[in-house]
């Protein structure tokens, strides 16, 4: 009789991978988390047995950005079927993002009408007024073409029309999403360290 | 009750995720493991899919009704019961058949065009 893999076996990988499976959206993870977690544990069990830890660094490697990825395409797959409507917090903080160069443009025109004027109608004198129209602008456009790629890239992408039947709504919370949310946090992650290592070494 | 299907020429093509786990399933039943099993062995581990693609993918395939899952189990003897089976649908072969049979032309112009030929000078 073969003998199975169970949990037991890789129980810290098991129980890293089970929290990962949380990035799933519920619908997804309420009939796929467990036969993902025995798949998990059997290609662990191999990955072990044919080149021992650096085959497990290996997989890991491999599951950690096919996790990241699919996730994220499943989302998009349940705001296609409306099966995932996005959480109230979700809505509000990309509002909140979104609304955020708003909000301080106001701000500051009420302190300094003047300086407000600059920014708003930057001259040729007035760098400043244009690199921060350009780098909204360009933030946007960006975020609206990795949206394309993702969901031109959706496992059944090319089958199904995805990218056409999607809502208009579902795609503006998408751009918000890349936009405020996962292009500050890349490049917190890309300079952050050396941020830090500047402020530790004293430049600023 | 008569269901309806949708063109093949608006299915295909495929992308190789759905036409391998396709081809998997071709010949028996298999488990998630099984399919990944028989994908790497079919490529010689050039495609190695990882368990959210495999899920995922499996999940839109049984949308499109070009899989089902199996109540019986090959040879429980030898299996865990949580495991869950896959089997090729009708209309599954037959998406499956004109993906080859697309593939195949491709590969047949290719002859033509002695595409292959350059693989023998590398």
């Amino acid at each position: 009789m073969v003998q199975l893999p169970s949990l037991a076996h890789f129980p810290r990988a098991a129980r890293i991978y089970r929290a990962l499976l949380r990035l799933y959206p519920e619908d997804y993870r309420r009939e796929y988390a467990a036969p993902m977690a025995q798949l998990f544990c059997d290609l662990c069990r191999d990955a072990y047995r044919q080149h021992g830890r650096v085959g497990l660094a290996r997989l890991w490697q491999r599951v950690l950005a096919d996790t990241v990825v699919t996730a994220a395409v499943e989302y998009i797959h349940a705001l296609e079927k409306g099966v995932y409507t996005m959480s109230k917090q979700h809505q509000y903080l990309i509002l909140f993002l979104s609304g955020l160069p708003l909000a301080l443009g106001l701000m500051l025109l009420l302190i300094n009408p003047k300086f407000m004027l600059h920014l708003v109608a930057p001259s040729a004198a007035q760098p400043v007024g244009w690199l921060m129209t350009a780098a909204v602008v360009g933030l946007v456009v960006a975020a609206y073409v990795v949206q394309r790629k993702i969901l031109r890239s959706t496992p059944m992408g090319t089958s199904t029309g995805v990218v056409q039947s999607i809502p208009l709504r579902s795609r503006l919370y998408l751009v918000g999403t890349i936009a405020f949310l996962v292009f500050p946090a890349i490049l917190l992650i890309l300079l952050g360290p050396a941020f830090i290592m500047m402020l530790l070494s004293g430049i600023f | 009750m008569d269901q309806i299907t949708p063109d093949l020429d608006q299915i295909l093509p495929l992308t190789p995720a759905v036409f391998h786990i396709l081809l998997a399933l071709a010949d028996q039943e298999r488990h998630g493991y099984g399919i990944m099993q028989e994908v790497a062995t079919m490529t010689r581990n050039q495609i190695q899919m990882g368990p959210g693609t495999l899920y995922g993918t499996i999940k839109r395939m049984l949308a499109a009704r070009f899989i089902s899952e199996s109540d019986e189990r090959p040879d429980p003897d030898l299996d865990d019961e949580r495991r869950r089976y896959y089997r090729l649908t009708d209309w599954g072969g037959q998406v499956l058949a004109a993906e080859t049979q697309r593939l195949s032309t491709l590969v047949q112009v290719a002859q033509t065009k002695k595409a292959l030929g350059a693989m023998g000078a590398l």
